[in-house]
């Protein structure tokens, strides 16, 4: 597992923690069952409060991504494919919507292009 | 979840200050930070809490107990300087206060003496101020204390000694069950470190809960002129020819002018602003 956050950014601390976490384990970088660094040393490597992991961990579990076993800590849940499949079938829905509405708006695929390009790396306004 | 720290109703009157009722808990496993100006009491809550002070009311409960002597044994309590012999060596103050404590573990306190590079037969005026905090730190976690009161641990240390300060304390935490409060007025140490924050002003308490909490219900608010109505929202307002900034609870900025800007506030911004607000009621008005 590996993190690398920056504090300067706009997206909250445990966002970050949260999504970098996700994207290892649906890309299959974080096998099934791997155990996770711990709450508290996470805070510490980090550098940021308790309270800012143990959300980002609270979140993965509530998405179904990880669980936690008492008194031993956070691991993989084994469901990564099915939640992978979950999120593409989302997104060709998604596409298909802005598609549509694009289109309605009078936009090119071009202009469709570009807005996903400003979604993607964040400069969204 | 239990509280390992709750201070309810403290109140404390010295002629010329006064503690007002004062409350906060922290839950066990967690790190507050205390902050407010110089001045603010701090010290005095810090004090109260360890049975330093006689608070002339209030109730303090620390790790679900009173604060009594056995509670005191779990207890690692540094005040800005550390209180040792100015001739004792770290051999000779492991010695003294060893006795006290029935969970001393030498071993840890070897260990720790060794990775601070600290010599065991230096005498303690000898040490650097970076120096005798970590020794001091190297005590209370020798007796494995479950709850740290530190009062101002990283003022008078340099950049780099403050972060190895700060990464002991965060040490400290990697166990369950362990909770600290430390007073501190530079902001940075709560950035990186604490889960709560209790936010005292002229012996009043402002603000206690969690660190997001405090800085997320407020934002800075810069334009060139502040309408009228939105005068009695404005915190710690400052105007000048070209313009004004203050501070705003985020549920306020709706109907300002179009061209104003607004941000994120850092723990930082919002002391400040407060602190001005405070000083702009009492001083003057413009």
């Amino acid at each position: 597992m590996t993190i690398c956050i920056s504090y300067q950014n706009d997206i909250p601390t445990y966002e970050q923690i949260k999504m970098q976490i996700k994207a290892q384990i649906l890309s299959g970088e974080l096998l099934p069952d791997t155990p996770l660094t711990s709450i508290r040393q996470l805070a510490k490597d980090l550098k940021v409060s308790v309270i800012t992991t143990t959300r980002a961990y609270g979140d993965l579990e509530a998405e179904g991504l990880i669980y936690t076993v008492q008194g031993r800590g956070c691991f993989v849940k084994g469901n990564a494919d099915a939640i992978r499949e979950q999120y593409l079938r989302f997104i060709d829905e998604s596409l298909l919507s802005v598609a549509e509405k694009g289109k309605a708006a009078g936009l090119t695929l071009e202009d469709l292009h570009k807005k996903l390009e400003e979604a993607f790396y964040g400069q969204c306004n | 979840m239990d509280n390992a720290i709750e201070v309810r109703g403290l109140c404390k009157q010295y002629s010329g200050f006064a503690l007002n009722d004062i409350n906060f808990c922290v839950p066990e496993g967690f790190c507050c930070g205390l902050v407010g100006p110089n001045g603010a009491g701090k010290t005095t809550i810090l004090k109260a809490m360890t049975g330093m002070i006689k608070a002339d009311s209030g109730e303090i409960y620390l790790l679900n107990r009173p604060c009594d002597a056995p509670v005191r044994e779990e207890l690692g309590i540094l005040f800005d300087q550390p209180y040792f012999q100015e001739d004792w060596t770290p051999l000779n103050i492991e010695r003294s206060i060893k006795p006290f404590y029935r969970n001393w573990d030498t071993a840890i306190y070897q260990d720790l003496l060794d990775r601070f590079s600290l010599d065991p037969r230096k005498k303690f005026k000898k040490f650097s101020n970076g120096m005798k905090q970590k020794l001091a730190m190297a005590v209370h976690l020798s007796h494995k204390s479950k709850l740290l009161l530190l009062d101002e641990p990283t003022s008078g240390l340099d950049p780099a000694a403050r972060d190895e300060m700060l990464d002991l304390m965060r040490e400290y935490l990697l166990k369950e069950g362990r909770t600290i409060l430390f007073s501190t007025h530079i902001t940075s140490d709560l950035e990186h470190l604490a889960d709560f924050i209790v936010y005292i002003s002229h012996g009043n308490l402002i603000f206690s809960g969690e660190k997001e909490e405090f800085t997320d219900s407020y934002c800075i608010v810069r334009g060139r002129k502040i309408p009228e109505k939105k005068r009695k929202d404005a915190i710690g307002l400052r105007e000048y020819s070209s313009g004004f900034e203050c501070l705003m609870e985020l549920s306020k900025v709706g109907g300002l002018p179009k061209d104003a800007v607004t941000e994120r506030a850092a723990i930082h911004d919002v002391i400040v602003f407060m602190e001005r607000r405070q000083n702009n009621a009492s001083d003057y008005k413009t």
